[in-house]
């Protein structure tokens, strides 16, 4: 367990600036925060670094993108690093997302004494960080068409799409890479190759779970739930009700729009442990407060927005709250672009080896999953 | 220090903005500001300037007629001091511009009222290569006595300058100057009104410094540039003239451990500053 911990922010007129740290008796001086600051500037962010200080040792996690917070706990001496990064990872990215969401809740103490953690992100967080990302949706849309490309053609293409040539083809790649939606290998005679072997897909699910839990051990509930998730879902015509499936190809049309929705919320590690409690069953705000370890007060924010999203309502006098539709994105196997990679096999334009190396990369990934 | 300036009209429209320094994501802050305006609109404030905290900054705003004034400043700043700035925005504003605003008319001359009322801070940068005297510069602006061992900064060291200049404090920001730093160097410079580079007069320095006005040049476009040609008591030193030909940049002589450059020294901070804030009314003119 570490030490202490303190969390500074990065200020353009002040450099760094220690906001919160705990216990009070740690000292810390410039060089200290300097070098803190140098590491993360030098590593890869959404990573622990470890600095040796003057007088201790750190580990540390900052924020991506503006306004930079980095969270740094001092460790014990002797203390090792290997088996609690990720408990470390927990809890910086815990104090990351209070700071961004509700600063004035962030306790350090408790943080430390009950190592109150956000986990890993989850592979449908992971895919959020596709259509978060400028144009890795557009590539996954060149993606679906295609299902293989070369590396290089992908990135004439995407400066084509977007007008300019500073754009940074593994920047945009890397939310596909990561989450395995694509993998990119070297095949003999066709150069870097990008295979699509996931496709995915966000929407809105109806929420099953909560739902048959309402039906089964919460009847006082259960008509009014059922009837507000309908009236979303399939409410009676002419309305059309909810369909994500719906062709469009307008990037201002409102389902693409919700797509962009369902990413952030997925996206916001504070927001996806609320609605991952309300998946279960219906809750009050002190068993959501409970369950996620978050402040009432936060939480209450919280299922204020995602309300306005129509991600939550209440019901029984508003002392329950459900999951109205449930934000979701899921991977499946893209089984329909094969037609057209067997096609241009046929015509030459690919390389039956690259086609191989796909269906295997396809049967690897699927195959196995069956 | 105050990091944004904004005047909304009735229909949460921007009359007026200005940014200092980042604090939120400019087009983030802008819908926070207009729901914000939206929100308080029935509000009674009677002359009074109310705050919320965010982070790391607070969020000032009080309401005059149909307008929202809001004030982004640090938390660490005394709320007194912000509210009584607010206030005198506010009265600057009625007086003589809120009829052109409503009219919509161009704000002539309102930027500079904004500058001399909020500008509590400028940001001078001291950049160079290891071991030319940026350090030493620091200590001599500061009137400290000078320390016996050289002691190589790590990252940057940040000092506030004993003088101000037309009420706005001075911060001083001693680069590191290794190699390993320089990754440092563009994020540190953001938002300096004023860039100092320093060169210890040798032809191989100047050459390499050259590269370092360019990286301000690209930075941060709108900073003054000033050159010092430091060690000017070594034989083999450039002249001050030669030094700043090469870099392309007002260029003036020193000896970083000579006491008596100081006041000299801090003038030519003094006029760089003042130079770029005319500039930039030009600019905006």
């Amino acid at each position: 367990m570490p030490k202490g911990v303190f969390i500074a922010h990065w200020d353009d007129f002040r450099g760094l600036v220690v906001e919160h740290k705990y216990p009070t008796s740690i000292m810390l001086t410039e060089k200290d925060l300097n070098m803190v600051y140098y590491h993360h500037e030098k590593g890869r962010t959404g990573s622990l670094q470890y600095v040796e200080l003057e007088n201790m040792r750190v580990a540390s996690l900052a924020s991506s993108g503006r306004p930079l917070w980095i969270v740094v706990f001092v460790l014990d001496e002797g203390e090792e690093i290997e088996g609690q990064e990720d408990v470390l990872l927990g809890m910086g990215r815990y104090v990351l997302a209070m700071l961004a969401q509700h600063p004035e809740g962030v306790d350090v103490k408790d943080v430390l004494e009950n190592q109150r953690m956000l986990h890993r992100p989850t592979p449908e967080q992971e895919y959020a960080d596709i259509f978060l990302t400028p144009s890795s949706a557009l590539l996954l849309e060149r993606m679906e068409q295609e299902g293989i490309d070369r590396a290089t053609r992908l990135a004439v293409w995407l400066n084509t799409q977007v007008q300019s040539e500073e754009i940074d083809i593994r920047a945009v790649a890397a939310p596909l890479m990561k989450s395995g939606v694509v993998r990119v290998e070297k095949v003999q005679g066709a150069g870097e190759t990008v295979f699509l072997v996931r496709d995915v897909f966000a929407y809105r699910a109806p929420p099953v779970q909560a739902l048959q839990y309402a039906l089964e051990t919460m009847v006082h509930i259960a008509e009014v739930y059922q009837d507000r998730v309908t009236e979303f879902f399939s409410p009676p015509p002419p309305e059309k009700g909810y369909n994500p499936t719906a062709a469009t190809d307008d990037p201002n049309s409102p389902l693409l729009e919700d797509r962009q929705r369902i990413a952030e919320i997925l996206r916001n590690g504070i927001h996806y442990e609320v609605v991952r409690c309300l998946r279960e069953r219906p809750m009050t705000l002190a068993e959501i407060s409970q369950a996620t370890t978050f402040p009432v007060e936060l939480v209450q924010k919280v299922l204020w927005a995602l309300e306005a999203e129509k991600v939550t309502t209440h019901v029984d006098g508003g002392s329950l709250w459900v999951l109205l539709t449930d934000p979701t994105i899921e991977a499946f196997m893209p089984e329909f672009v094969l037609p057209d990679v067997f096609r241009k096999m046929k015509d030459r334009e690919l390389d039956a080896k690259v086609v191989m190396r796909y269906l295997e990369l396809l049967d690897e990934e699927w195959g196995r999953a069956e | 220090m105050i990091r944004n300036v904004c005047i909304l009209g009735e229909l949460g429209n921007v009359v007026y903005m200005k940014e200092y320094a980042e604090s939120q994501t400019k087009d983030r802050l802008l819908d926070f500001l207009v729901n914000l305006s939206q929100f308080i609109s029935n509000e009674e404030f009677d002359g009074k300037t109310e705050h919320m905290n965010l982070p790391s900054t607070r969020i000032y705003y009080t309401k005059r007629d149909s307008f929202t004034f809001v004030f982004v400043a640090d938390r660490a700043d005394d709320p007194a001091q912000i509210e009584e700035k607010t206030e005198q925005l506010v009265e600057r504003f009625m007086k003589d511009y809120a009829n052109l605003a409503l009219a919509s008319q161009p704000l002539d001359g309102f930027d500079e009222v904004v500058d001399e009322i909020a500008v509590t801070m400028v940001k001078v940068a001291i950049l160079g290569f290891a071991g030319v005297g940026k350090t030493t510069t620091l200590h001599l602006l500061r009137g400290e006595t000078l320390p016996l061992v050289h002691d190589p900064t790590i990252g940057v060291s940040i000092k506030k300058l004993p003088t101000e200049v037309e009420n706005a404090n001075i911060v001083l920001w001693d680069l590191a100057g290794q190699s390993r730093f320089s990754i440092l160097w563009a994020k540190m410079i953001a938002n300096a009104q004023v860039v100092i580079i320093v060169t210890d007069s040798t032809l191989e320095n100047v050459l390499r410094s050259k590269k370092l006005v360019t990286l301000v040049r690209e930075e941060v476009p709108d900073a003054k540039i000033i050159g010092i040609a430091n060690k000017q008591d070594l034989a083999t030193a450039l002249t001050p003239e030669r030094v700043g030909q090469i870099l392309g940049i007002p260029t003036y002589e020193l000896v970083a451990i000579d006491i008596s450059y100081r006041d000299r020294l801090i003038q030519i901070i003094r006029r760089a500053i003042l130079e770029g804030k005319s500039e930039s009314k030009d600019r905006v003119s």
